[in-house]
């Protein structure tokens, strides 16, 4: 608004005052609509329904997993760190269950959210997690399921949509009864 | 990130502490004591060593937070591996770079001078120019508006200055903005 | 009890929508009742509003854990203290305290210049009572102090005013208590005077707006409006240099200013604010720029609002955003609104704003204060830009290959930098240029000394060890504004003296109480000039060194050595706190101990959040700043950062010779009668050089 405030005074400045209204108002009115979007974005924006956004991960492994070519199976995806004090809580929790499902139609996905190279390989390997993980850099996928804090887990069903998100640690039990709730509607 | 969400007392904040990562990410910043770091071999870099490379990086979690002086777990990680680099070998710059390769720009606290992030860097600039350059021409015409009547003005200047070492004359100039000043107060 | 706090709030909300419409169909119908009642409303409100503070300060004071409000702010152990100042620190709390300054602004102006302003006066209070309204309808259907907890057959509990289906009110046994990083001296009343600041700024927009309606555009309200924005100048001054101080010596990484978004907020008003109050003086003097200075006190009054927005809605994420709720669409349908109404009436009065204006000289101190304005705005633009950037980038990535991202410290720094050095150059030449023109032979009388004494100061600098070009320059440029007023001040007394035969002292008192305007003005400049020599000393030549030190070791910074003692642990009432000795050398000299620490709280909300003790050494030539990290062993070993900050105390002496500068300006003349005398004998148009 540097420019537009002192123009309205001089004289000559009378036959310009209109385009000089125009984009100050123009500007103000601009200025409002971000606040807006400012607004709009900051609200809750975790998925939690509807069409899970697809997403393509590389693994530490070095293969590619892409949401959509899952298609058909149930889809645990859990956000995690190592720098994440409360997913240490469920990470067994997590591996067992994988354990449990892996050969009934269920994915499971880890996102390595934020997170450094050699301490996340240690945590796998401390953990014995051995369903795929891999590193969400830059924080793309996190962002895409507008996560808000570690740890979150999405149950993504045979369509593709969100069934349920665990905020915070989950349990084997939890994610279990989730899990065959899903099976069992989808053999149904 | 449990740290807020035990807080159940009063339901508004465990909402808050779910829906505010980078605030609780924050506030766990300033919540963990980082155990001094763990027993390294000897010929790791010292603290200072690390904390210059740290100095120059903000952590990507934390708005506005610089990475030499934030607490949080991902934070000493990032030190550990800035450690870990320049055991390695690798330059400031490098680690830098590394750094923006995984976490983006936000490291550096400012837009990379690249592509249209030029625009960013161009604006100040641009808009200094652009604003003095009008300021000029507006103030250009206002002088020539007046052209008849700063001569008298100017003539008395002219006389004042000219008896520069009056000093009458500098008691007159502060009463005289005394008088033009306190009369409006 | 609480129930009073609520009805007070209500009947305050009634009777300022009363008092709106009183105000404006009386100043519509030429009813001086209808007016007058208007008045009253608003005394009526301000009573009101008082009353419900006092219901909630007595709550928390009485930790009545009926209230949703008091069991989030206040504890058990909490000191009584802290519980006064939980009145401001969470969202209700700190929005009903809003509407009582801005109750007590509305008030006392009302009272000040009700006889002065015959006309303006229905406008400005209807104005005045409908910022309050807004509040208090904020505070009445999005975040009531005066909620209760309730538990709900589920367990859960919510806070809301009345009870949902089949609860019952939850009365827990203790609070959450206050945010720990909060409870710190700085941090209980920096809030304060930033609120004392921003609500302020209402009223010169009160005034600007029935200025504007009523036509009354001459001189007359801006000699008003100047005081009542000086006094709101000079809070907001203070708020942000206590919000510095508190950054510095609570947050823990050695410096005080980290252009956070709600430190930004601050800044924002206090640069607008700054440019209005040169530019008002061109139009007491010229009747020049009358759109400009409107233009001026809404950008100032729209960008408190925004800021206040900004840091309570979570737009943004910022260290300081300690409550966040859902006001942001009341607040932003506010901001909206009076943007295109001040608009709309500026746009339909432009007609009566025209001024036909004439510069003498580009070169007079008039163009000088343009350039003032322009690099103000200019920074505030920027600083706005670069606060909203989080949102301005995310809008972008949809549409252009750009990534979200926040701007740190380095773009602000690096942007604005620059542009204050301009600022402050230009400050010191603005006073040694003469209103309307300056000839060749002014010119060199005026700036040959300050010019010679910058470069001097420049030299020293450069000989004393600083060798970065920037700081070097910057330097050179606070040398050559406090030349600049050293000449002025030397001037004047001086003539004083002979022609007075005033002694030294005497003289110099009597320059700055015939002139408050003039000379406060300049003492205000010597305080800039002390905190940007504090700046340039902590940002460019800050020292830090880091160690894990075994007891008995020692570690070297700059001048400074610090030999590790061992670690002591002691408990204060609401907190376990451990503390390291340090014994400190500076030059080789022992010099004392330090005793950085860490305080454990053992409230609900701080049991988690061990709050940095910093111990900081202040001098005038360098702080040294030293910070507990971490221990293991047992306390055997323990990590410290310490940073030795140049000039760093100069801040607050400059903060304070800033707030004595602007009192000095603002403070009644005692000599009435002589000055209109003086002022009667020399003629208005003289324009001596």
């Amino acid at each position: 608004m540097t420019g537009t405030g002192l123009t309205p005074t001089g004289a000559p400045a009378a036959k310009k005052g209109g385009i000089g209204r125009w984009a100050i108002l123009g500007l103000a009115a601009f200025f409002v609509l971000l606040l807006m979007y400012g607004l709009l974005i900051a609200g809750d924006k975790r998925v939690e329904a509807g069409a899970a956004p697809d997403f393509t991960l590389t693994t530490f492994d070095g293969d590619t997993i892409q949401l959509s070519e899952l298609g058909g199976q149930v889809v645990v995806l859990n956000f995690w760190s190592t720098w994440c004090v409360s997913c240490k809580g469920e990470a067994d929790d997590l591996e067992q269950a994988w354990q449990d499902f892996k050969d009934q139609g269920v994915a499971f996905v880890g996102v390595d959210y934020l997170d450094q190279e050699p301490l996340n390989l240690q945590w796998l390997e401390q953990y014995g997690i051995t369903y795929p993980n891999g590193p969400d850099i830059q924080g793309r996928i996190y962002n895409a399921y507008g996560v808000q804090g570690l740890p979150e887990t999405f149950v993504i069903d045979q369509q593709g949509n969100v069934a349920k998100v665990f905020v915070g640690p989950t349990t084997r039990a939890e994610l279990g009864a989730e899990i065959r709730k899903l099976l069992g509607d989808g053999a149904g | 990130m449990d740290q807020l969400i035990e807080f159940d007392l009063a339901d508004r904040r465990k909402r808050e502490g779910r829906r505010r990562p980078l605030v609780v990410a924050l506030l766990i910043c300033l919540a963990l004591i980082v155990p001094v770091a763990q027993a390294q071999e000897a010929p790791t870099p010292t603290l200072d060593q690390i904390q210059t490379v740290a100095r120059e990086l903000y952590c990507p979690l934390c708005n506005g937070v610089r990475l030499d002086n934030c607490e949080l777990q991902a934070c000493v990680q990032m030190r550990q591996v800035i450690a870990e680099r320049l055991t390695a070998g690798a330059s400031k710059e490098q680690i830098k770079q590394e750094f923006v390769a995984q976490y983006g720009p936000i490291v550096l606290g400012e837009p990379p001078r690249e592509g249209l992030n030029w625009l960013i860097w161009a604006l100040p600039v641009v808009a200094l120019i652009a604003g003095a350059i009008w300021l000029l021409w507006t103030l250009r015409g206002w002088t020539k508006a007046q052209t008849a009547a700063p001569a008298a003005a100017s003539a008395a200047d002219q006389s004042a200055s000219g008896r520069a070492a009056g000093q009458a004359e500098y008691l007159a100039q502060v009463d005289a903005d005394l008088a033009g000043l306190e009369e409006l107060d | 009890m609480a129930d009073l706090g609520l009805i007070a709030l209500v009947i305050a909300f009634v009777m300022a929508a009363f008092g709106i419409g009183a105000s404006l169909l009386g100043a519509w119908l030429k009813r001086p009742a209808l007016v007058m009642a208007g008045r009253n409303a608003l005394y009526v409100v301000c009573g009101f509003v008082a009353l419900a503070s006092l219901t909630l300060l007595l709550a928390l004071m009485r930790r009545d854990y009926s209230l949703a409000y008091v069991v989030n702010q206040v504890s058990n152990s909490q000191p009584m203290f802290y519980n006064i100042s939980a009145f401001w620190g969470g969202q209700a709390g700190s929005l009903l305290f809003w509407t009582l300054v801005l109750a007590g602004y509305s008030a006392a102006v009302t009272a000040a210049q009700w006889k002065r302003q015959p006309v303006l006066r229905p406008y400005v209070t209807a104005v005045l009572l409908g910022v309050l309204l807004f509040f208090l309808t904020v505070m009445l259907f999005a975040a009531n102090p005066f909620n209760r907890l309730w538990q709900l057959p589920s367990g859960a509990t919510v806070s809301a005013l009345f009870a949902p289906a089949g609860a019952v009110l939850a009365l827990p046994a203790d609070g959450v208590g206050l945010n720990p990083i909060l409870q710190n001296y700085w941090m209980v009343i920096h809030p304060v005077m930033l609120y004392l600041g921003w609500i302020g700024m209402v009223v010169p927009f009160a005034f600007a707006v029935a200025a504007l309606a009523t036509r009354q555009l001459g001189n007359d309200w801006v000699r008003t409006i100047r005081r009542w924005t000086l006094v709101p100048w000079m809070f907001l001054t203070i708020g942000i240099l206590m919000g510095s101080q508190w950054a510095y010596v609570e947050l823990g990484w050695g410096g005080y200013w980290a252009w956070d978004p709600v430190e930004n907020a601050s800044f924002l008003p206090w640069l607008t604010a700054t440019a209005f109050l040169h530019s008002i003086m061109i139009q007491e003097r010229r009747g020049m720029l009358k759109v400009w200075n409107m233009a001026l006190i809404f950008l100032t009054f729209e960008l408190t609002m925004v800021g206040t927005f900004i840091t309570r809605s979570g737009v943004i994420e910022s260290v300081h955003s300690f409550a966040l709720s859902n006001i942001g669409p009341l607040f932003l349908s506010f901001i909206a609104l009076s943007m295109f109404g001040f608009l709309a009436l500026l746009g339909w009065r432009l007609p009566d704003l025209r001024s036909s204006n004439h510069l003498d000289s580009m070169v007079s101190r008039e163009s000088a204060f343009l350039f003032n304005n322009l690099l103000l705005v200019l920074i505030a633009v920027l600083t706005l830009f670069g606060t909203l950037y989080p949102i301005i980038s995310d809008a972008l990535s949809q549409i252009l290959p750009i990534e979200r991202m926040a701007f740190a410290a380095p773009w602000f720094n690096k942007v604005t930098g620059p542009l204050f050095l301009m600022l402050i150059a230009l400050m010191g030449s603005a006073p040694l240029l003469s209103w309307r023109k300056s000839s060749r032979e002014t010119l060199r009388k005026n700036f040959t000394f300050p010019l010679l004494f910058g470069v001097a100061v420049a030299a020293l600098a450069f000989l004393l060890g600083v060798r970065k070009p920037f700081s070097a320059l910057s330097f050179g440029v606070a040398g050559f504004v406090v030349g600049g007023i050293m000449q002025e001040y030397y001037r004047g007394t001086k003539v004083r003296r002979t022609t007075k035969g005033e002694s030294w002292p005497a003289a110099m008192a009597q320059l700055l109480r015939r002139n408050q305007r003039r000379y406060g003005g300049y003492i205000v400049h010597l305080g800039v000039i002390m905190v940007m020599t504090a700046i340039i000393g902590a940002n460019a030549y800050q020292s830090e060194g880091q160690a894990n030190l075994t007891r008995g070791e020692t570690l070297v910074v700059e001048n400074y050595a610090l030999t590790f003692e061992g670690l002591q642990q002691s408990s204060g009432s609401t907190y376990d706190a451990v503390n390291a000795t340090m014994l400190v050398t500076r030059n080789g000299r022992p010099v004392g101990t330090v005793t950085p620490g860490m305080h454990f709280y053992n409230t609900v909300a701080g049991r988690d959040q061990p709050t940095n003790e910093i111990a900081i050494r202040m001098g005038l030539a360098e702080d040294l700043y030293v910070v507990l990290a971490g221990w293991e062993n047992a306390g055997q070993t323990a990590s410290f950062k310490v940073y030795v900050n140049p000039l760093m105390s100069w801040m607050w002496i400059g903060g304070v010779v800033m707030i004595l500068g602007t009192l000095a300006a603002l403070w009644p003349h005692q000599k009435e009668t002589e000055r209109v005398a003086a002022a009667a004998t020399a003629p208005r148009g003289a324009q001596p050089a």
